[in-house]
C-alpha cells in the first residue's frame, strides 16, 4: 500500500535533491515518499556510555536526553524505568544503574 | 508581572541576533555532528531557545522550510516565531511537527490509502481518499493545531518531556469530511461508549503502546470534528499527516491523529497509555497541581485555554527612539473566540486595548495591533494579555503540573528605545 514505482521513487528522489521540497510529485499521483535528514546527536564519552549506547538508541534518538532540563538522580532514574516497565525497554537489570549513573552524569543535577 | 525571570515569560523562540552558527564537529550541549550518509552541509546552524539546554539545530525537512528541530527520530520540529508574524494561517511548510513513535512511515500512497471504520457500527466500512472527497459533504474550518506541552520548556521548575518553546503551534484552513457524517455512514450501535483513533505510525518495538486516542461519543458526533484532506488549500505535509489527519478543533494537538487510517467506535473508556497515564491534567479547575504532590486525581486534557504572544518584535530587541512602533500580535483560545487583547508596555501596570483583525472564526488565530512610541534609552516590558468571549483571560502567575501541559501565562518581552 505504502509501495512506490522505481520511476516515482525517482523522481521524488530527484526532487528531493533538486527542488524545493513542495514540489513533490504527489499531486498527479498521490504518492509522497520522504527522506529524512540524518540525525546528529550523539552519546557524549564518560562511563557507561556503551551501555546507554546499547540500551537508549532502538526507539529513539539521544536528543530526547540532551534536550532535557538538568535532572535529579531521582529523575533519570524514574525515566530509565519509564522506558523498561511502560515503554517495553529490554533494559537488563544490571544496566539501570549503570545507564542512570551516566545519564546523572551526562545531564544531572543535585 | 511580579514573577518573571529570565527564563520566562519570553516569547523569543528565534532572534536572529541570537542566532548561532557553528563548524561542523562543534559540539555544543551534546549534539555533535557525524556524517551518516551524504556528506551534512558543512556548517551546522543552531538557535538557543530560552531555557536550559536549549540548543537547537535548524534543519529543512522535506515539504518544509527550515525549522528548528527538537528531535531527529521520531520528527519534531517547531516553528520559529518570527512565522506567526508572516499571517494568522501558519504556511504547510512552517507547520510544527511533532510524532511519538519512530514507526512513521515515510511513503504514503494516497491512492491505495484507507480508512477502516469499525467496532459498534452497523455496517463496518473502508473508505478511499477519494470516497471522502466524492461521497460526503466538504466542510472548512480555520483551526488551531497545540501541541498540549507547547512550551514546557518555560514551565518553572522544569519537567522532563518535550522540551518546547512556543512554537509547537500553527492555525490552518482545513478541510476535510464530519467525522459525524463518517460515523453515521456506518451507523452506531448500541453500546458506543467513545471513538478510537488510531493512524499508520507504529512503535519501534512491539512491546511499546501504539499511539491512540479516544473522543467521547458527544465530542465525536460534535459539528466541528473532521478528517480533514487538505490544509491552507493543498494536501497536507506528510510529515503533518498525509493523506488525512483528525482535526479537533478547539483542543490540543494530541487527538488531531495523523495519517488516520483507523477508526473504532468502542464501548468502554478508552485506557490505552496514551489515555491514560498520559495527555492527563489534574481535575481542578486550575489543572494545576505542586511539584512532589501525589494522589492527584487527572481527567484526559482536553479544550485549550486562551493565549497570546508579540509576533513582531523579539526579546532583547532595540527600537528607535521617539518614531511610533507598530505592536503586532495573534490570540486563540479553545473555541468561544477572542473578545480584547490588551497590551502593557510597562510590565502589565496599565494595559491598552489592541485593535483586532479579521475574524476568521472561533478557532482560528485572531491578529490583533497596536502601537507605541518608545523614548531612547528607556527600557520597556511588553506583555499581552488576551480575554475570550466567555471572560476567560490567560493567567498572570503561570500554572505548574508535573506534565508540562496547557502553559498559558501573560508573556513579557524586553525591548529598549535607541
Ligand atoms: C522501547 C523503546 C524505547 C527505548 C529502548 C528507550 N525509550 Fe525513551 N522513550 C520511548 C518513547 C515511546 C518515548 C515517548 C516519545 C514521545 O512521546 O515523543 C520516550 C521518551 C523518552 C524521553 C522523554 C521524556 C519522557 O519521559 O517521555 C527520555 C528522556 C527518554 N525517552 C530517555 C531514554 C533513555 C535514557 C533510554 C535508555 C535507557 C531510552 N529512552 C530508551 C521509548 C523508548
Amino acid at each position: 500500500m505504502r509501495k512506490l514505482s522505481p520511476a516515482t521513487m525517482a523522481l521524488a528522489a530527484l526532487f528531493t535533491l533538486a527542488a524545493p521540497p513542495m514540489l513533490f510529485a504527489e499531486e498527479k499521483s498521490g504518492e509522497v515518499k520522504i527522506d529524512l535528514p540524518p540525525e546528529t546527536a550523539q552519546l557524549k564519552p564518560g562511563p557507561g556510555m556503551d551501555t546507554a549506547s546499547r540500551n537508549c538508541k532502538t526507539c529513539h534518538s539521544v536528543d530526547y536526553i540532551y534536550m532535557q532540563p538538568p535532572l535529579t538522580r531521582e529523575q533519570w532514574t524514574a525515566t530509565v524505568m519509564k522506558m523498561k516497565k511502560v515503554f517495553g525497554a529490554p533494559i537488563p537489570d544490571n544496566d539501570v544503574a549503570i545507564i542512570v549513573n551516566y545519564l546523572v552524569s551526562q545531564n544531572g543535577k543535585e | 508581572m511580579g514573577d518573571h525571570d529570565d527564563s520566562h515569560g519570553n516569547c523569543d523562540a528565534l532572534n536572529a541576533s541570537r542566532r548561532k552558527f557553528l563548524g561542523a564537529g562543534a559540539a555544543l550541549g551534546g549534539l555533535a555532528l557525524f556524517g551518516r550518509s551524504a556528506p551534512v552541509a558543512a556548517v551546522q546552524k543552531m538557535v538557543e531557545l530560552p531555557m536550559t539546554n536549549g540548543q537547537r539545530e535548524l534543519v529543512t525537512y522535506p515539504q518544509k522550510r527550515e525549522l528548528i528541530r527538537m528531535t531527529a527520530r521520531p520528527v519534531q520540529l517547531e516553528t520559529p516565531m518570527t512565522v506567526f508574524n508572516e499571517g494568522v494561517f501558519t504556511p504547510n511548510d512552517a507547520f510544527f511537527v511533532r510524532w511519538h513513535l519512530a514507526g512513521m512511515p515515510s511513503s504514503i500512497d494516497a491512492g491505495t490509502f484507507r480508512i477502516k471504520v469499525h467496532g459498534r457500527v452497523k455496517q463496518p466500512i473502508s473508505l478511499s481518499i477519494a470516497d471522502l472527497k466524492n461521497s460526503f459533504e466538504a466542510v472548512e474550518i480555520a483551526a488551531v493545531c497545540q501541541c498540549a506541552g507547547n512550551s514546557r520548556g518555560l514551565f518553572n521548575p522544569r519537567v522532563p518531556g518535550g522540551q518546547w518553546a512556543n512554537g509547537a503551534m500553527g492555525n490552518a484552513l482545513w478541510k476535510g469530511v464530519r467525522l459525524r457524517d463518517i460515523l453515521n455512514k456506518a451507523g452506531i450501535a448500541s453500546g458506543a461508549v467513545q471513538v478510537r483513533f488510531n493512524g499508520a505510525d507504529r512503535p519501534v518495538l512491539p512491546a511499546t503502546p501504539d499511539f491512540i486516542k479516544s473522543l467521547d461519543m458527544d465530542m465525536a458526533l460534535s459539528d466541528d470534528v473532521m478528517v480533514a484532506y487538505s490544509m491552507n488549500g493543498a494536501s497536507l505535509p506528510l510529515l503533518n499527516g498525509y493523506p488525512v489527519r483528525l482535526v479537533v478543533p478547539g483542543w490540543y494537538a494530541t487527538y488531531w491523529v495523523k495519517m488516520l487510517e483507523d477508526i473504532e467506535v468502542i464501548g468502554e473508556v478508552d485506557e490505552n497509555f496514551w489515555m491514560k497515564p498520559a495527555y492527563r491534567i489534574p481535575d481542578n479547575p486550575c489543572a494545576c497541581s505542586e511539584p512532589g504532590k501525589k494522589g492527584v486525581n487527572t481527567v484526559p486534557i482536553n479544550r485549550m485555554d486562551v493565549r497570546s504572544f508579540i509576533t513582531s518584535l523579539a526579546d532583547g530587541a532595540r527600537l528607535q527612539g521617539g518614531r511610533s512602533q507598530e505592536v503586532k500580535g495573534i490570540a486563540f483560545d479553545g473555541g468561544f473566540g477572542i473578545a480584547r487583547v490588551l497590551l502593557s508596555t510597562d510590565g502589565g501596570k496599565t494595559w491598552a486595548e489592541t485593535k483586532l483583525g479579521k475574524d476568521n472564526g472561533n478557532y482560528s488565530f485572531r491578529e490583533w495591533r497596536s502601537e507605541f512610541t518608545p523614548k531612547a534609552g528607556k527600557h520597556y516590558e511588553l506583555a499581552s494579555i488576551a480575554v475570550n468571549n466567555i471572560g476567560e483571560s490567560q493567567r498572570f502567575t503561570p500554572r505548574w503540573n508535573p506534565s508540562g501541559y496547557m502553559r498559558n501565562a501573560v508573556e513579557t518581552l524586553r525591548v529598549t528605545g535607541l
